[in-house]
């Protein structure tokens, strides 16, 4: 069964009087899909999901599961299943007696358990892992033994807190892939809080951006990361180029020159333009929409090389398949389609 | 290198220089039959006193009413403690610095003015003589070692253990029976171990509460050590030695051992 969560205006301060790590935060996440939360340490990711799990109470505001409000229902009845950045799997006890917690706690026989065990370490590719020791498995191991135990008693909220930021990036992969098909196949609403772009972008149905205790974006995963509508937002996508200047008819006008933009349309007056690093392009002869400039950096990130380009209006940041000449001379291009207005 | 490995075994004396010599000493002592200054070892040997003292009927009481006091004591003192040390360690405590004066006090205090002041009190409230004043006096000093053991212990407690048993829908009986209990095992058992061996320990405690009337192997051994037998006094410290040291030593590993384990290999 998966339910849908509506948080409405949610506020939380771990100080009365102190700053709010949740800042009036509403989020509606649609029955049996992921959304995915970004936003750097202490934005108050981690801070909403314990309200929901329900381990710390929202000081204003209102939390609904289907409709049904969840303020004085207790963590240990709303049906939720968390998985953290460590396992946290309790060492005292097996694998399978981890995985079969919450259904002891729901007074299942240990028959009904055993056989409920072995079916989700089986799904995990665990099999007859259940009589080990928790910490006789790898940390990806552990993570998939803490990933089924959060499912095993079948709950309609799934929540997961940076469950792969220690994992190795090829232990990752896999776990994305199967975080994905185990939500597909319970129905669970999941939510996802993650550092990781990428990661958001590959398992959200939506992806969330938090900023400084607020819902700053949340849109379809490509949106959000092709036009992120505020300044804030897209710097922390690792947007870094932005114009100003006045538009009008679809134009914007900077002391550099005139840049078109599709999708300024009818908007006319002070505005900024931003474009996301690998949209922009180099190009040996001046064309629509370019600016002269100079290259001062070039580094290597391993799958591309970044450069930055003295441009007259500024720095422009880009990436490119093939190494610029530092010192030379060219034109970087922000092609109409790439540029996007922000707030 | 040289000088690390010299130091290793002059620490190596020391601590066997004030452990274990007087321990050989008190050992010989009590089989020894004539052994005159200034002889290094006595002239003759005898076990007989040491089983005269084991087998002794007031010895055996003795024993009994020390292991039942130091029980007792020690379970009301981790069921009073728990609560109290888990509040300290995890941030429940708004004003830790005068809480540890109140804890320390007993054990900073001159052993016989905290005797008399407890035995005046115990007997105020209605306590004359016999075990329970003695235990109400020993839980003055069976708390403050425990709680600050315990409490040393828990800051190393991971409470997301509990959290998570929560969310997975665990009572919180169920979460003090199937995650904290187990977890913190290590820290209850030394603590609880440590509670006995004070307990265990106490002379005037003992003595001044009970009105004389309970006697453990502490009273037994001093009142003897005012007799003129040191081969009698030898066997009975003996005697009175071996719990603590047995509960000590069965507790010795959970005094290395970490106490929450969360993280990965």
């Amino acid at each position: 069964m998966s339910v849908t969560i509506d948080l409405a205006d949610v506020t939380h301060r771990y100080d009365p009087g102190g700053p709010a790590s949740l800042d009036r935060v509403s989020l509606r996440v649609a029955a049996g899909t992921i959304t995915t939360i970004l936003g750097p340490s202490g934005c108050g990711k981690s801070t909403m999901l314990a309200v929901i799990a329900g381990t710390r109470p929202a000081d204003a505001g209102a939390l609904h599961f289907d409709g049904r409000a969840m303020d004085d229902v207790p963590a240990a009845e709303r049906g939720v299943g968390m998985v953290l950045q460590s396992p946290f799997l309790f060492p005292h006890l097996s694998v399978g007696e981890n995985v079969g917690f919450g259904l002891a706690a729901r007074g299942v026989s240990r028959r009904g358990r055993r056989a409920e065990v072995e079916r989700w370490l089986g799904r995990v590719g665990l099999d007859g892992t259940a009589d080990r020791r928790p910490d006789t498995l790898s940390g990806g191991q552990q993570q998939r033994v803490a990933l089924v135990r959060a499912l095993a008693h079948s709950p309609d909220v799934l929540l997961l807190d940076e469950p792969l930021a220690s994992l190795d990036p090829h232990v990752r992969s896999r776990m994305q892939d199967l975080i994905r098909s185990l939500v597909d196949e319970t129905g669970v609403t999941a939510i996802m809080v993650t550092h990781d772009r990428t990661e958001a972008l590959a398992l959200g149905d939506r992806t969330a951006v938090m900023l400084d205790g607020r819902m700053a974006a949340e849109d379809a995963p490509s949106e959000v990361f092709a036009r992120p509508g505020r300044r804030e937002v897209a710097e922390f996508l690792g947007v870094s180029t932005f114009l100003s200047g006045t538009a009008a008819r679809g134009r914007l006008t900077t002391p550099a020159g005139v840049f078109a933009c599709a999708a300024l349309g009818d908007a006319a007056g002070p505005r900024t333009l931003a474009i996301r690093p690998e949209r922009v392009r180099l190009s040996e002869v001046p064309a629509e929409n370019s600016l002269r400039c100079r290259i001062v950096e070039v580094r290597f990130r391993g799958e591309h090389w970044e450069y930055l380009a003295d441009t007259p209006l500024g720095g422009v940041r880009g990436l490119a398949a093939t190494a610029p000449v530092q010192g030379g001379a060219t034109n970087v291009v922000l092609p109409d389609a790439a540029l996007f207005p922000v707030a | 290198m040289i000088g690390r490995r010299a130091s290793g075994w002059a620490g190596w004396l020391v601590l066997l220089g004030l452990t274990a010599l007087p321990l050989l000493v008190l050992g010989v002592q009590a089989i020894a039959v004539r052994w005159f200054f200034p002889d290094l070892v006595p002239r003759t040997l005898s076990g007989e006193q040491v089983r005269r003292v084991f087998t002794e009927t007031r010895t055996v009481e003795a024993m009994t009413q020390g292991l039942v006091v130091g029980l007792v004591t020690t379970v009301v003192t981790m069921l009073l403690v728990i609560p109290g040390a888990r509040a300290f360690a995890l941030g429940g405590v708004r004003a830790p610095t005068p809480v540890v004066f109140l804890v320390l006090v007993p054990t900073v205090v001159p052993p016989i003015a905290l005797a008399m002041g407890l035995s005046v009190a115990t007997q105020r409230a209605g306590f004359v003589d016999g075990p329970v004043p003695v235990m109400l006096a020993h839980l003055a000093v069976t708390i403050p070692y425990a709680m600050l053991i315990l409490a040393g212990f828990l800051t190393r407690y991971d409470t997301t253990f509990e959290q998570q048993a929560v969310i997975l829908g665990a009572s919180g009986r169920r979460v003090l029976l199937t995650v904290f209990l187990p977890l913190a095992a290590p820290g209850l058992i030394v603590s609880a171990a440590f509670a006995f061996v004070v307990s265990w320990g106490q002379y005037l405690l003992t003595l001044l509460p009970g009105g004389g009337r309970t006697i453990t192997p502490p009273v037994l051994l001093i009142a003897s050590a005012s007799g003129g037998n040191p081969t009698a006094t030898a066997a009975l410290a003996i005697v009175t030695a071996l719990p603590p040291a047995l509960v000590v030593l069965a507790v010795a590993r959970h005094l290395e051992r970490p106490l929450a384990i969360g993280a990965r290999r």
